[in-house]
């Protein structure tokens, strides 16, 4: 799965990636140290539920982007810094999706989409 | 933030020496003096204070009832005692008395600093944030259970308060003089603040005795309350419905004056209007921007798929800018931000 999003990870200013289901389990993360926050200590299911039915969302803080993108089994998550070319990842994002949608039909991560 | 440190001695000549030898540390924390301990109350009742360094011997009150009055008032402010009377006794008192250090006189300045930065680096051990919106990142801190001890200060108020919570009850506030829930309502009718998070929480009494959310319900209450009389007594008199969309079209205005003048007619701007239906999805998005760490949200963008995009800009009033495909996206985002 990395190798996967390697291009989109090699961006400039990305800090992270986290790949969640629709019922908001985990089932990929990649995320810098620069994060001091764990991505597992998060609930997602709320934020899953507050984004539902949208294609994107993009989310500009002070110190940093978040960057929502619907996959076909659930979400991607980007996480970057503010300086980072939002063009370049969106389109890093689209290039990576057919191989994402692939994915739930892959043997090694059937499992995971099993409730 | 810049910290405070109270120094009560009844000695103007070591006063006078400390305050010139701890100058150098301007950048880290400030200094406050006092000739004794009366005045030194007066000051922590008036200003917010990181630490206190007391000599003993003072005439009036004298530093072992200031260490016990700190205690008592002011439990999560550390005390460390110079005294040039020092014997094992006296150390003794002060430190089951409470004091975090002793230092006998005659000793290097040096000494003393490193003592306060040390003590002073646990206020903020647990993370310092800016430009957060309080009431969403203490609910956070009920929530997570935490115990912890946060100082503030607001972004448009010179005060600053004191927090403290243990396993996510808040026990006690603190702004001046004030304490127990006047000064909660003072902490969290701050919009944005600067906090520092001490991973403890001293001993205290339940002053609070409440749940978070009316707490901030009630702040929330009597700020409006607030606003409104300020309103009133304004020397500039509105009509009541003529004020407020004649402040809600200047805003929008003023964005839609700033997109045409950078992007001309290439804007995409389908639609501008005011819409506080979306207030819930942001403070959801402003609270995983907490939890990163990435401070407040400035600007959020939702694409359903469909023929327009909506860009949100958070506020007391959502402000959504519905713009088309045809609208520079990156370019619309990063004029809304700056």
């Amino acid at each position: 799965m990395k190798e996967l999003l390697k291009d989109i990870l090699d961006n400039d200013g990305v800090n992270g990636v986290i790949i969640l289901t629709d019922e908001g389990k985990s089932i990929f993360e990649d995320i810098s140290s620069k994060i001091s926050m764990n991505p597992n200590e998060i609930d997602w299911n709320s934020f899953i539920d507050a984004i539902r039915g949208y294609r994107e969302v993009e989310l500009m803080y002070e110190r940093g982007l978040i960057y929502v993108r619907k996959i076909e089994f659930g979400f991607m998550i980007v996480f970057m810094e503010i300086y980072t070319q939002m063009a370049m990842v969106r389109l890093n994002c689209d290039i990576v999706l057919p191989s994402l949608q692939d994915l739930k039909e892959n043997k090694k991560y059937k499992q995971l989409f099993k409730r | 933030m810049i910290k405070s440190v109270l120094i009560v001695d009844d000695d103007q000549e070591m006063l006078l020496a400390l305050k010139d030898g701890l100058g150098k540390y301007h950048e880290t924390f400030s200094l406050l003096l006092a000739e004794d301990g009366l005045k030194a109350i007066d000051i922590l009742n008036s200003k917010t204070i990181s630490l206190v360094v007391t000599d003993l011997k003072m005439p009036g009150m004298d530093g072992f009832a200031l260490l016990a009055h700190i205690m008592e008032s002011y439990p999560d402010i550390p005390v460390v005692v110079i005294t040039g009377y020092s014997t094992a006794e006296m150390e003794r008192l002060a430190r089951e008395g409470g004091a975090v250090g002793y230092i006998a006189k005659p000793f290097m300045i040096e000494t003393l600093a490193r003592k306060i930065l040390i003590t002073l680096r646990k206020e903020s051990e647990g993370g310092t944030l800016h430009s957060v919106s309080s009431g969403i990142f203490l609910q956070l801190m009920e929530m997570e259970q935490k115990t912890c001890t946060i100082r503030l200060s607001g972004k448009d108020s010179e005060k600053t308060g004191v927090l403290f919570f243990r396993d996510g009850e808040l026990l006690d506030a603190r702004v001046d003089d004030m304490q127990g829930k006047p000064a909660a309502y003072e902490i969290f009718s701050w919009d944005e603040v600067t906090l520092s998070i001490q991973n403890e929480c001293p001993p205290m009494e339940n002053r609070i005795q409440s749940d978070l959310q009316p707490i901030i319900l009630e702040a929330m209450r009597l700020r409006d309350e607030k606003d409104s009389k300020d309103t009133e007594s304004s020397d500039i008199v509105f009509e009541d419905v003529k004020a407020k969309p004649a402040k809600v079209i200047n805003v929008l205005e003023d964005i839609k004056k700033k997109l045409e003048d950078n992007l001309g007619n290439r804007t995409g701007m389908e639609d501008l209007y005011y819409d506080n239906k979306w207030s819930s999805l942001l403070d959801q998005m402003e609270q995983i921007g907490s939890m990163f760490h990435l401070g407040s949200l400035k600007i959020g963008y939702i694409d359903s798929g469909e023929e327009n995009a909506l860009v949100l800009i958070p506020g007391k009033e959502t402000t959504v800018l519905k713009i088309n495909q045809k609208a520079p996206r990156d370019r619309v985002l990063q004029l809304l931000y700056d």
